[in-house]
Formats: C-alpha cells, sequence, structure tokens
C-alpha cells in the first residue's frame, strides 16, 4: 500500500495530473515535470542550444508552463504543450541571434545519402540528421515540427517574412527526408 | 513516404520520451520557483483585492461622514456647499503629473 501511495503519480493522466496540479498537489506538478523536462531539453538542443542554455530555458519553460496548468486541456502531452512554451522562450531569447542566422543565404551542403543505415532508432537518426542541416534549418524545422510552430507564429516572432521562414522548412524537411529515409520526397 | 506520412513521423521522434531524466536537482529548482511564482501572485491578488475594500471602504466612510457634518452644519445654521467634484479630479491629475515628472528626472 505504500509502495502504491509513493508511485500513484506515475499512472495517472496528464490531465489528471494537470488537475491535482492545479489545486496544489505538489507531487502531480512535480511528475509533471519529470515527465516533460527531458524532451522539452532534447528539443532545444535539437534548435541549437547549448546544455546551459537549454537546462535555463527549460526550467522557465516548466515554471511558465505550472503557473499556466489550469489552462490545459489535454488535448495533447503536457510535454508537446511545454515543448510549445520553450519553443517560444527560446525564440525570444535568441532573437537577435536567430533573425540574423535565418537572414543569412542559404548554403547547400552536399548531403550525401543517409546519415547511417535507416534504423529502428529513429531518435538518434534525427538527431544526426538535425546535426547535418543548417543552423536557420534545424531552428525553423525543430519549431515547426518540434514545437509545433506555425510559420506564421515564427516569422511574427522574430520579425522576419513569413517566405524566410517557409523556405527554410522546406529545405529542412527535404534534407532530412533524404538524411533518414534515403529519399525525397520528389523521387 | 509521403509528405504527410514523413512529416508525422517527423513529429513523432521529436516527441519521443528523452533519455536523460531532469535531475532532482532541476526538479526542485522548477518548484521552487514555480511555488514562489504562485505565493507573489497570491500576495498581488490579496493586495489588489485589500487595496480595492479599502478604497470602497473609504469612500462609503467618506461619503457618511460627509453627510454628518453636512448635517451638524446645518443644525448649526451654517449652509454648506458641496465642493465640486472637477477640483478634486484637478488635484489628482496635478499629483499625477508630479509622480510621473519625479520619476523622468530620476530616470534621467
Amino acid at each position: 500500500m505504500a509502495s502504491t501511495q509513493t508511485h500513484w503519480p506515475s499512472a495517472l493522466t496528464d490531465l489528471e495530473l494537470a488537475r491535482l496540479s492545479a489545486r496544489g498537489e505538489r507531487a502531480a506538478s512535480e511528475e509533471l515535470v519529470r515527465r516533460a523536462a527531458g524532451v522539452v531539453g532534447d528539443l532545444l538542443r535539437r534548435m541549437g542550444a547549448g546544455d546551459a542554455l537549454a537546462d535555463d530555458v527549460t526550467q522557465d519553460a516548466m515554471v511558465t508552463a505550472l503557473g499556466a496548468i489550469s489552462g490545459f486541456r489535454g488535448e495533447a502531452a503536457f510535454a508537446t504543450w511545454a515543448m510549445r512554451i520553450a519553443g517560444r522562450l527560446y525564440l525570444k531569447r535568441r532573437r537577435k541571434e536567430a533573425r540574423y542566422e535565418l537572414m543569412a543565404e542559404p548554403v547547400d551542403a552536399e548531403l550525401g545519402g543517409p546519415s547511417e543505415e535507416v534504423s529502428s532508432a529513429l531518435r538518434l537518426d534525427l538527431n544526426r540528421a538535425l546535426a547535418r542541416l543548417s543552423p536557420p534549418e534545424r531552428l525553423c524545422v525543430s519549431l515547426c515540427h518540434g514545437a509545433g510552430l506555425t510559420h506564421d507564429e515564427i516569422a511574427a516572432d522574430l520579425s522576419l517574412p513569413l517566405g524566410t521562414v517557409k523556405s527554410h522548412v522546406t529545405r529542412g524537411l527535404k534534407k532530412l527526408r533524404i538524411l533518414m529515409i534515403g529519399s525525397s520526397a520528389d523521387e | 513516404m509521403n509528405d504527410t506520412e514523413f512529416e508525422a513521423l517527423l513529429g513523432g521522434a521529436y516527441a519521443e520520451p528523452s533519455r536523460r531524466t531532469p535531475s532532482p536537482q532541476m526538479v526542485g529548482e522548477i518548484m521552487a520557483r514555480a511555488d514562489r511564482r504562485r505565493r507573489s501572485r497570491r500576495l498581488v491578488l490579496a493586495m489588489a483585492t485589500l487595496a480595492g475594500g479599502a478604497i470602497v471602504a473609504a469612500a462609503v466612510t467618506a461619503t457618511g461622514a460627509a453627510g454628518l457634518v453636512s448635517r451638524a452644519l446645518a443644525h448649526l445654521g451654517a449652509e454648506p456647499t458641496l465642493l465640486s467634484p472637477s477640483l478634486c479630479v484637478g488635484v489628482g491629475v496635478f499629483l499625477i503629473l508630479l509622480v510621473a515628472a519625479r520619476n523622468e528626472i530620476r530616470e534621467f
């Protein structure tokens, strides 16, 4: 019985935990943090953040998410919700550098084939493939497909033309497709 | 694999559970910050409620007191006249401008 009491939060859904957290249940908030902090940190590193910045923004995102927990409706996982918050906070922090990077001329590097044989460890493939994208492509693809921001939101947050963001996402996706599954959409 | 399928695959890869588990120190720091934020929000809300209540109480008290004074003066035979509210508004605006000017000078 004691062990059930100790581990009760892990058996609950994100929405149940969020409701308890909104009522001030500390253990529920801690469980939500444990569920989301890792994946949020991964997303930030994939966007190009160093370990220190990723940890810093992860903390900010978690604090913001817990502060707004009563607004969590459970339509997606809590981690997905937190990733979106983290994406926006990261953009806010790196607004100047990100704008500069995104405005730079795109460089077409030689990609070759998939980074390795297409493996079941997709995460590993994604990390390797992202490492071979240019920083703006990595940032835009991760904001769009990782944090779930729309092209419009990214363009507005960075005060950049929509076309610039769209072209980085399109180029990034095309390269990722070749690197991860070894074919482009045209084939 | 078409574009939609690939994008779904990509979204899934981003959302895969992390291999890095947050350290207990990090979880502790996040919880401490969230608690501080929650407490300061409650404090601000309580102070705003208190200030609002105090303003209402002051207005009710002032109206009552003004009525009493007015009746007392009338009893003494004097004819009290009400102060024009525009004068109070004018004094308020003057004080606000004074505070704004002081802040500007301090910033400068």
